[in-house]
């Protein structure tokens, strides 16, 4: 029996309906695609079902599921930093990725790049001190053997806030693992004196250089600018106490004293000033979030 | 003696007769050469995106492929075995020959085990390939414990096996193909969850819980199979230890339950009238 072969014409009318699809593809699918990059943050990010839920219906797929969570919340902070000015250029839902980080952990107890990702990012742009230390908390008990844990404890504790007691027993615990100088160190240092600033350059310049994501990075090169700044003035007020004992009222004073060429630049575009406690501030609050939405 | 060695011999039949077909076929073809493409091109590249964890990452897609597609594998399979033979009046030839019904099971079920094997073995090779470039760039902290890997897949190809078993359970005496395939599904959706459903019971939130709902579910629990036991992945990934009592007394749960929905399976076939 022969076999019809297809007529030609078909054959050409295939060809001509599929070119005519390739042709429409691109103009049909470029203005969704504007329009889904236009939408509003809290559409980005998304929402989750609770926690229970959600490991309760991942069944086998808990750590992959952790790792999307993870994913996700990388990919919406990092499509706000500007690499130019290195900064946050959109408001940012801390407390929805709060709780998609919460939620990764919560799945995944042992990614390590979820607690990374929240020490980096919630406990310096967020103030979310505490949060973050609850999670770290339920890190450390299943990654028993990871020095972070204690580390960013410790840091926490010790900067943000200025619990030296509880700073300087993390900072041992990290010393026990690590059997690393560095850390007992910092654990007497925090017994001892209050050397916050020197300590939070080492802590974020150890950050940057291990991490991998390039919009973290960025972030943290301009958080080191800015404290390395606030650091030169202190150690320039400490020499102008030696000097003239008395602490500077202004800023103004180091300068005219000859001890600083210049103010520095604050890289938040902010100004530094000296408060009335003596402490060194900036008007910038170490932030510059636009708050466009 | 000689009879024993006669019935091993005469599964052995059907076992390899299954096992061949199984792999020949373009269901396994597919879906190995598709798990192979992601495994060695996919993998790495997106646990690269980890920040830190990259060999980790790659661990996890890995061993959550090897589940989906061994998942696919044996229900397809699995929920075919009996019902083509059937549906083609194969299974008369068969059992026509001096070969008994609870052979022709167990036969088609070792076969069955076999094709899953030899899939997640494939995939284990490949895994060298992606879990290795993942981690030469970026090494882990503690090392990749390859041991954990290969328990965490055989424990998965004993969790097809128990998925398997029922799905030849179904297929003994269902007469269409779908009661077998949702089935299966079904069972492996509560066996997989069976567990965090415990554990929420037993929290202050889940005592909470009508009295009602808290029995079915510590009954579900009890009687489906626990597939949370056999899943070894937190192990293989972040290269925990694990404990030889665990991993005897899992096995052994494995084979208990599996030789139960066999045996049942077995009972019903002798039974059933294949006109």
């Amino acid at each position: 029996m022969d076999i019809p072969k297809k007529r030609p014409c078909v054959k050409k009318k295939q060809i001509i309906t599929l070119l005519f699809a390739l042709l429409l593809y691109f103009p049909f699918y470029m203005p969704l695609a504007k329009y889904m990059g236009n939408l509003p943050l809290s559409e980005r990010l998304g929402y989750l079902p609770t926690q229970e839920m959600l490991k309760i219906s991942s069944i086998e797929h808990k750590f992959l599921i952790s790792k999307l969570i993870f994913f996700k919340s990388m990919f919406y902070f990092g499509g706000r930093i500007n690499p130019i000015s290195k900064s946050v250029s959109y408001q940012i839902d801390y407390d929805t990725l709060h709780k998609f980080l919460n939620t990764s952990v919560y799945l995944d107890p042992y990614n390590m790049d979820t607690y990374y990702f929240a020490q980096a990012v919630l406990t310096w742009d967020a103030g979310m001190i505490k949060e973050v230390n609850e999670m770290l908390k339920i890190g450390k008990k299943h990654r028993y053997w990871d020095h972070y844990f204690p580390y960013f404890l410790g840091f926490n504790y010790s900067y943000f806030l200025k619990d030296y007691k509880s700073a300087s027993a993390y900072f041992i615990d990290a010393a026990k693992i690590t059997k690393d100088p560095l850390f007992a160190n910092l654990a007497a240092r925090y017994m001892y004196e209050a050397n916050q600033t020197e300590a939070a350059i080492v802590f974020l310049k150890k950050m940057h250089e291990e991490i991998f994501n390039q919009s973290i990075k960025l972030n943290l090169e301009k958080r080191i600018k800015v404290l390395e700044a606030v650091l030169l003035i202190e150690n320039k007020i400490v020499e102008f106490r030696n000097k003239f004992k008395r602490n500077p009222k202004k800023i103004n004073e180091i300068v005219e004293a000859g001890l600083l060429n210049k103010i520095p630049d604050d890289p938040y575009d902010g100004k530094f000033y000296i408060d009335e406690k003596g402490i060194v501030r900036t008007t910038s609050k170490f932030s510059s979030a636009t708050g466009k939405k | 003696m000689s009879a024993l060695f006669f019935i091993i011999n005469k599964m052995k039949e059907i076992f390899f007769v299954t096992l061949k077909g199984g792999l020949k076929g373009k269901v396994f073809t597919a879906i190995t050469v598709v798990a192979l493409i992601f495994n060695i091109f996919i993998i790495p590249a997106v646990s690269l995106m980890s920040m830190r964890l990259v060999a980790e990452t790659a661990i996890t897609i890995f061993l959550s492929l090897v589940s989906f597609v061994l998942i696919i594998l044996t229900i397809f399979l699995g929920v075919n075995l009996i019902f083509a033979d059937i549906e083609r009046n194969i299974t008369f030839t068969v059992l026509s020959l001096p070969i008994t019904r609870s052979q022709y099971i167990f036969g088609k079920f070792y076969g069955l085990v076999g094709i899953v094997l030899a899939c997640a073995l494939i995939l284990f090779c490949s895994s060298f390939i992606s879990i290795t470039i993942s981690s030469i760039f970026y090494p882990p902290v503690i090392p990749i414990s390859w041991l954990n890997i290969f328990l965490a897949l055989f424990f998965n190809v004993l969790k097809m096996a128990i998925i398997g078993a029922f799905s030849i359970f179904f297929s003994s005496f269902s007469t269409n193909l779908f009661l077998p395939l949702f089935a299966t599904v079904g069972i492996y959706i509560i066996g997989s969850m069976t567990q965090e459903i415990m554990n929420f019971i037993n929290t202050p939130y889940g005592m909470k819980l009508p009295a009602i709902t808290q029995f079915i579910s510590k009954g579900v629990y009890y009687i489906f199979p626990n597939l949370e036991l056999l899943d070894l992945k937190a192990k293989a990934i972040y290269s925990l230890p694990l404990g030889i009592k665990y991993i005897f007394f899992s096995i052994g749960y494995s084979i208990i339950y599996i030789t139960i929905i066999l045996s049942l399976a077995v009972w019903i076939f002798q039974k059933r009238d294949l006109v």
